[in-house]
């Protein structure tokens, strides 16, 4: 019986053919059969990331717009009360742990206050009975409690580094410059500033997705959201080893594509990184 | 009469260097109130923390009433509840705490040696060996940390401590390592590098006793921050079931059993959440008071 | 110690087109407050060149960014201080106020091209931003004057290096974006902070000649700052001489270099390297001993007093105003006043 199930899973194979037969079929989109779910995995992936990219799409693109703007109303005042206020509660939400933060919010907005639901991706009672807008609204409404806290704790991430990032820049001659040119400040800082400070913001978008993906897997388990954060701890419990192992490598396929994306935005952003293309430099 | 250092008009305003730059930054460091408030926090969790056979009311496993004291609410006998299988929350707590600290310093630990070890050879030594040295390392970052826990957890079956120990730690140096490359490369093209080597060191002890010391402020900050993200890490762990396992108890374990009932029995979220957040909002301010007072900026 | 403000007695008549009054700029550092500018009083007058000459640490580049009110925190211009141009006083004006005399009427080149503009745009917008800040035209009108002034700087091909980054021109192209930036409004005032200390020597010469040329083009005045007195000799009409935060000798650029009074503008003229005549040995280089003191520790009476061979007691304890030698050479020496003690080979300390 056991030799049957073994020769099944190729599981008597020597390790090395095994490692390379799995490469293979990774590669392939075929990453095994689930042990829990009795289908194949990538069947259960390809159900799960789509839910995991609206969510973790969703936060990416609100913490990344409220992390900068904060770094810039708190280096615009930078020295003031504001400043020192906004830079101590930026610390105080990049340390709490994600699952804390999504129980805490969970407890608030859904249960002390009820005004968000308690979870999950859409209203597991009317969803199929409604019409196209109030669904639609329905996995709105299921979507920001879970998107904002997550976007929550990168913003944090995000305002202080971007502070350290500006301020780097704030001391750069060119800022000088542009001051004695009787640019006004707010377009030195906008202009000037914020576009050199944008370089770092773009290599911290390919740095911290890895830490934003592991984000998504606590607030996906605090709010039911069934996506692979979910399937991953789940699988975990139930030890479903082919399930974990492809959430892992599918994790990291993802954070290599937006790595990838970082890089590119980077060159374009930075023309010091565009080979000059004409002819002789003059001298 | 002290000499200026730097030339132009705005340069003599410089740092005198006379003294090293240890005095200078803890003169610095006093002066920032959040990092100093936090100095004093996380010395407050440690006593209370180290001191917790003497505080605690009751051991940490003590099943006290099977029937009476389960999933109590916070009392005066037990200010933080109890839980699902009758133990008092505050002891657990404090007890818990020895073991959240001690494997984030520790773990933390090995992260920074591994690291510094690894990014002081990358970069010193240069060429190819530096550039596959750093495709493994950035290999290694892109996976995204908590998958990677989990699967390695989930692998392992239940780790003791130590062994989570070392998983922490094998887990966290891939960003020292960058760090301490990066260091090592802006320095070591330095003149007095040059010179040292023309007098005759050799490069060990070239990389021990002139570059490391040197870089010494970025790497302590890094493993600072790194210690309350790794305290983070075990926290969310343990609160999934892979970390630390019974019957020892941590902040994020406490967490897992009132998890499922989060309104019901929520002095299990909030009290070791409670915990956590302190210790780690300390930790990150202390780390940043040091950023700043090792690299001022104006 | 503090002087009653004195106005320069180098003053050619007719009213200047800046007025400096007892200028202090402080800032606060961990070792104590230094005071980088300790009360100077200087003027310059349409179309004239004036330059400033010192050393590190004499107050010069500061003098430069205290006039334009660019000085940050930790640093501020202390109050007392006025800067008269136009009839505003720049250091206690409005913002705004100054905002628009900030690149329209008084211009500044600064001293490293490379750091001072910004390496994420095109040079030829950096220039065209100079005059959509001040004047309301298109886009088009304001890089069309851009480009124009690029050709009158003499950078070649001025339209195609428009669109180019600061990190692809070299360093004398650079500077001379630098100045088509400060030029371009054809401000009445210049100033220009060590332009050439960054550059080649051959492209310091074209630079200055640049320089000159414009200035009579524009008809505008020049302040120079340097530490090299060759440029000075070169291009400056009157020279004025700092030390520790102040003006220790004003006068003509002829008479400096021929009768120069105070003893640290000697010393600075005898250090000046000189080739001696058919392969004889060079002389050893003469220097002035000591060091410039921390601006934070101003010594007590003459700033000087501590490197200076003929200093006596009075030196020690009395700062020397600026007395006047003549109606356009001033000295802050107490040797003004008794010339007798002008004796050689005195002991400095």
């Amino acid at each position: 019986m056991r030799a049957h199930w073994r020769a099944v899973y190729g599981l008597d194979q020597p390790l090395a053919v095994q490692f390379v037969r799995y490469l293979a079929s990774a590669a392939r989109g075929q990453f095994g059969y689930s042990f829990a779910y009795n289908e194949p995995v990538s069947t259960i992936l390809a159900r799960a990331l789509p839910r995991t990219l609206v969510l973790a799409g969703t936060a990416l693109i609100l913490s990344f717009v409220a992390g900068i703007a904060m770094a810039l109303i708190q280096v615009a005042r930078h020295g003031t009360p504001t400043d020192r206020i906004l830079g101590a509660a930026s610390l105080a939400v990049y340390s709490l742990p994600e699952f804390w933060l999504g129980q805490v919010a969970l407890l608030t907005f859904a249960y002390v206050l009820p005004v968000f639901p308690a979870g999950g991706m859409v209203d597991p009672v009317m969803h199929p009975y409604m019409g196209p807008i109030a669904a639609l609204w329905d996995r709105i409404d299921h979507l920001i409690l879970p998107a904002l806290t997550l976007a929550a704790l990168a913003a944090a991430g995000i305002a202080r580094f971007q502070r350290a990032a500006l301020l780097d820049v704030a001391a750069d001659d060119y800022l000088r410059t542009a001051r004695a040119k009787g640019v006004p400040e707010h377009l030195v800082l906008m202009r000037h500033a914020l576009r050199n400070a944008a370089l770092p913001v773009i290599t911290l978008f390919g740095l911290a997705l890895p830490g934003f993906l592991g984000g998504t897997v606590f607030i996906e388990k605090v709010f039911s959201w069934p996506g692979i954060g979910s399937l991953a701890v789940d699988a975990v419990t139930a030890r479903d080893y082919p399930v974990v192992i492809a959430c892992a490598v599918l994790g990291s396929m993802l954070v290599a594509a937006g790595s990838f994306m970082a890089d590119v935005l980077y060159a374009v952003a930075d023309p010091r990184l565009r080979r000059a293309m004409g002819p002789v430099r003059p001298r | 009469m002290r000499r200026m250092r730097g030339s132009g008009d705005i340069a003599m305003l410089g740092w005198s260097l006379d003294a090293g730059p240890w005095p200078a930054i803890w003169r610095r460091f006093r002066r920032d109130r959040a990092a100093m408030a936090g100095l004093v926090v996380i010395a407050a969790i440690v006593v209370v923390t180290i001191g917790a056979p003497v505080i605690a009311p009751y051991p940490p496993n003590a099943i006290l009433d099977m029937v009476a004291l389960k999933n109590q609410g916070p009392s005066l006998a037990h200010p933080f509840g109890t839980d699902p299988a009758s133990r008092d929350v505050l002891s657990r707590v404090l007890f818990g705490g020895r073991v959240s600290l001690a494997i984030a310093v520790l773990a933390m630990l090995t992260a920074t040696t591994v690291g510094t070890m690894y990014g002081a050879i990358s970069g010193y030594a240069g060429g190819k060996l530096d550039s596959v040295m750093m495709r493994i390392t950035d290999a290694c970052l892109s996976i995204p940390r908590i998958l990677l826990l989990l699967t390695i957890c989930a692998l392992w079956g239940r780790p003791s401590l130590g062994s989570l120990v070392l998983i922490l730690g094998l887990t966290s140096w891939f960003g020292v390592s960058r760090l301490v490359r990066g260091e090592i490369m802006g320095i070591r093209t330095r003149e007095w590098v040059t010179a040292a080597r023309a007098l005759g060191a050799t490069d060990a002890r070239l990389l021990f006793r002139h570059l490391l010391p040197n870089i010494a402020s970025p790497i302590i900050v890094a493993t600072a921050l790194g210690i309350g993200n790794v305290v983070l890490l075990e926290a969310g762990l343990s609160f999934l079931g892979v970390g630390v396992q019974p019957p020892f108890a941590s902040w994020g374990n406490i967490m897992q059993d009132g998890a499922d009932q989060v309104r019901a029995l929520w002095w299990l979220s909030v009290f070791p959440g409670l915990a956590i957040v302190s210790a780690v909002i300390a930790i990150n301010a202390v780390g940043d008071g040091l950023r700043e007072a090792a690299d001022p900026r104006r | 110690m503090t002087t009653p403000a004195q106005p320069s007695p180098a003053r050619p008549g007719g009213k200047p087109l800046l007025s400096i009054r007892d200028l202090r700029t402080v800032f606060a550092t961990d070792a104590g407050l230094a005071r980088a500018v300790d009360g100077l009083t200087l003027d310059v007058q349409p179309g004239e060149t004036v330059g400033i000459v010192g050393e590190s640490g004499s107050g010069k580049t500061v003098t430069a960014l205290s006039i334009l009110r660019l000085i940050r925190a930790p640093g501020r211009i202390e109050r007392g201080s006025s800067v008269a141009f136009d009839g505003n006083d720049l250091a206690t004006c409005s913002d705004e106020s100054l905002r628009t005399i900030r690149g329209r009427r008084i211009g500044m080149v600064f001293q490293e091209p490379m750091t001072a503009l910004n390496p994420v745009l095109t040079v030829g917008s950096q220039v065209a931003e100079v005059v959509r800040v001040h004047e309301r035209t298109t886009r088009q009108a304001a890089s069309d004057r851009a480009v124009a002034m690029l050709d009158t700087v003499r950078i070649p091909g001025a339209a195609a290096r428009a669109r180019q980054y600061p990190h692809e021109l070299s360093g004398g192209t650079r500077q001379r974006v630098m100045i088509a930036m400060a030029l371009v409004m054809h401000p009445g005032l210049l100033i220009a902070d060590e332009p050439t200390t960054a550059l080649d020597v051959t492209v310091q010469a074209q630079i200055l000649a640049l320089l000159t040329e414009l200035q009579e083009t524009i008809g505008m005045a020049v302040l120079l700052i340097t530490h090299d007195l060759a440029i000075i000799a070169a291009v400056a009409s009157r020279v004025v001489v700092m030390y520790g935060g102040q003006a220790v000798e004003e006068a003509p650029v002829g008479e400096l270099f021929a009768a120069a009074h105070h003893p640290y503008t000697q010393g600075l003229l005898r250090a000046v390297p000189r080739p001696q005549p058919h392969g004889g040995h060079p002389a050893r280089l003469a220097e002035i001993p000591g060091s410039v003191p921390p601006a934070t520790a101003w010594p007590q009476g003459c700033r000087f007093h501590d490197r200076c061979p003929f200093a006596w007691d009075r030196c020690r304890q009395e700062m020397p105003p600026l007395y006047p030698l003549s109606a356009t050479h001033a000295s802050r020496c107490h040797l003004a006043a008794e010339p007798g003690r002008r004796i050689a080979g005195g002991s400095p300390r």
